[in-house]
């Protein structure tokens, strides 16, 4: 199943929604669009699912044009991010819905025999006879994926899947669902604000902004070669610092570091200028030192690899990564820069 | 502290003491006085001015009334209350006040404008009486009118629900291959039946009880276009008291049963949800 999507337009009273937005999804793909909240995902994802239209553009799916196809009429699963369950009824009823209203409807034992496979496929065969108001959140998610499921999509489509859960069952969903996506062989494209659920699940992120798709790679390619400056604030936990380039060497002219060069870069602007640095926490080097040291340290707690420190530079605050260090809040320490990125402003 | 608290107290009981007070004095004192005044000379009295040939027919062109007027409502503020929730149109809130206007005009002039469009000097008057049709004076114009003041009932008890339910469920019902007619039936009425039956109920309530309108496109003939509140005007009218307080008895129990109805259905539609 292969989307494409071409010049597409959407505008909400005078806001472009979206804006000459183009994507191609391949066969099998599980493709991740990853924006702030008004950036203009969900509308992309309801535009794809027949739920909204397009002002202009074409969206062709295996070759054919939706643009008048309805909906109900384009096969497409949809998981809305409060799941949308129908609340009068039970979880068996509401995947055996997608069967029931076929204009030609298998037989009681089939539906009955389609749901409890899937049911048990995602899970939840106990839960039949439940309502959705008597189960928890990530069954319910489990639910209206099942639901999705039983009309047997061409595509699916997800909007926030795990928005609504806490983190312990969000991580857990996470991998089932990128399990079963392979094993069901689906076509599946899901949108998210949480940058790492998309690189973590995804294929290919498309990440969004202000209605326009700003890039649209593998996450590798993503984190190792952002193409704006949005994108490398967005992504990852980066601290950004205004600098300038001058061709050779990039200056940082608001905090009291010391130049880089261009091998420390791993991306220099095009044209000298004024310019943003975006540093990653693993890439400062931090040494104890007396009254000279250019930063203090504000706050330490560990993570999983080591200790995050909180360090005031200058007027900013910067945040490091080390394996370990004995430095304690109020500490004067000495800042370095390792590697950066950098962005021409604006 | 301590004193503030007696003073919250005290606050407290005397709103609610005030509050049935009023309740009892404007409320359930004048329901009570129209049974006292019903059962005056004792039940038969009473009983016979209901069987009398004007009263039966009253109270049957009451039910006639009400039995065409609810059913066109019922269909009519679903209708409206499904196109204003679950569509964007120009005009939405237009449509959203347009619906509450029977509540703020008089029911005098709901009555009127059915006499200025359809009556002998109407505006069709001419047309229609050239066809011999009477609409006016007549069970079509008594039909129109009560329609016309009990149309917001069984809207404005939908809209609020329906806009607080959102439109999610019916989106997932087209993108699971459902028509509007299946996504109606299976999943927005399931939704809104109890809510439904209580804004139908109000309706009837009012349908039944409708005075001024009626009255004005009525024409009081007896026996033919009284409906039970303007045989009761005429009986009071003419000094029958026991007979007009026993007609209004009978309408005010139907409008009771009506009420209780409404509230064990409110009170128990959790559970008889859980039940279906």
């Amino acid at each position: 199943m292969s989307v494409v999507v071409e010049h597409l337009h959407r505008r909400f009273g005078m806001a472009a929604a979206l804006h000459d937005v183009a994507l191609v999804v391949e066969r099998g793909e599980f493709v991740a669009l990853l924006g702030p909240s008004g950036s203009g995902k969900t509308t992309l994802l309801r535009i794809l699912a027949g739920l909204d239209r397009a002002d202009a553009g074409t969206v062709r799916i295996d070759g054919q044009d939706m643009t008048d196809v309805p909906a109900r009429g384009r096969r497409i699963g949809f998981v809305f991010q409060h799941y949308a369950l129908f609340r009068h009824m039970s979880v068996f009823e509401n995947v055996a819905f997608g069967l029931r209203v076929r204009p030609r409807p298998p037989a009681e034992a089939e539906i009955s025999r389609r749901v409890m496979a899937l049911l048990e496929r995602v899970q939840i065969a106990d839960l039949a006879k439940r309502r959705p108001d008597q189960i928890s959140g990530g069954q319910r998610q489990r639910a209206a994926l099942a639901r999705a499921l039983a009309i047997e999509p061409k595509l699916l489509l997800l909007d926030e899947p795990f928005g609504a859960l806490d983190a312990e069952v969000r991580k857990g969903l996470r991998r089932w669902l990128r399990d079963l996506h392979r094993e069901l062989g689906l076509t599946s494209i899901f949108v998210t604000h949480d940058q790492e659920e998309a690189m973590e699940l995804a294929d290919r992120v498309a990440v969004m902004r202000a209605g326009r798709i700003a890039q649209y790679d593998t996450p590798e390619v993503l984190m190792e070669s952002p193409a704006d400056s949005f994108i490398a604030g967005f992504l990852g936990e980066t601290s950004r610092l205004q600098a300038e380039w001058d061709g050779a060497r990039l200056h940082f002219t608001a905090s009291p570091l010391p130049p880089l060069s261009a091998p420390s870069l791993r991306r220099h602007p095009g044209r000298p200028g004024a310019a943003w640095a975006f540093v990653r926490p693993h890439d400062w080097a931090v040494e104890a030192a007396g009254e000279e040291g250019n930063a203090v340290l504000r706050a330490r707690h560990p993570v999983a690899q080591g200790i995050r420190l909180e360090l005031a530079l200058g007027g900013e605050v910067v945040e490091a990564e080390l394996p370990t260090t004995s430095l304690q809040p109020g500490d004067r320490c000495q800042l370095r820069v390792l590697a950066a990125r950098a962005y021409e402003a604006g | 502290m301590n004193t503030d608290r007696r003073e919250n107290l005290l606050a407290r009981r005397s709103a609610i003491l005030a509050a049935i007070l009023v309740g009892v004095l404007f409320l359930l004192l004048p329901l009570l006085a129209v049974f006292v005044e019903a059962l005056r000379r004792g039940l038969p009295p009473a009983l016979e001015a209901i069987a009398d040939p004007d009263a039966i027919a009253s109270i049957r062109l009451t039910l006639l009334v009400a039995a065409i007027a609810v059913p066109v409502n019922t269909i009519g503020g679903v209708a409206a209350a499904w196109c204003i929730t679950k569509f964007d149109f120009p005009g939405r809130g237009a449509m959203l006040a347009f619906i509450e206007l029977p509540f703020s005009v008089s029911p005098v002039i709901s009555g009127l404008v059915w006499v200025l469009l359809f009556g002998a000097q109407g505006w069709f008057g001419p047309w229609l009486q050239e066809r011999d049709i009477q609409i006016i004076f007549a069970l079509p114009g008594l039909v129109l009118a009560t329609v016309f003041v009990t149309f917001p009932f069984v809207a404005r008890t939908l809209v609020p629900l329906m806009q607080e339910q959102g439109r999610s469920a019916e989106e997932a019902a087209a993108t699971l291959g459902a028509s509007g007619w299946q996504t109606f039936l299976r999943v927005t009425l399931p939704d809104i039946r109890w809510a439904l039956l209580s804004g139908v109920l109000l309706c009837n309530a009012r349908a039944m009880g409708e005075f001024g309108a009626v009255s004005v496109v009525s024409g009081h003939i007896r026996g033919e276009t009284n409906t039970m509140p303007l045989h009761v005007e005429i009986l009071y009218n003419e000094y029958q008291f026991v007979g007009a307080f026993a007609v209004a008895a009978l309408l005010a129990l139907l409008a009771l049963v009506t009420l209780g109805a409404k509230a064990v259905l409110e009170r128990y539609s959790g559970m008889l949800g859980a039940m279906l």
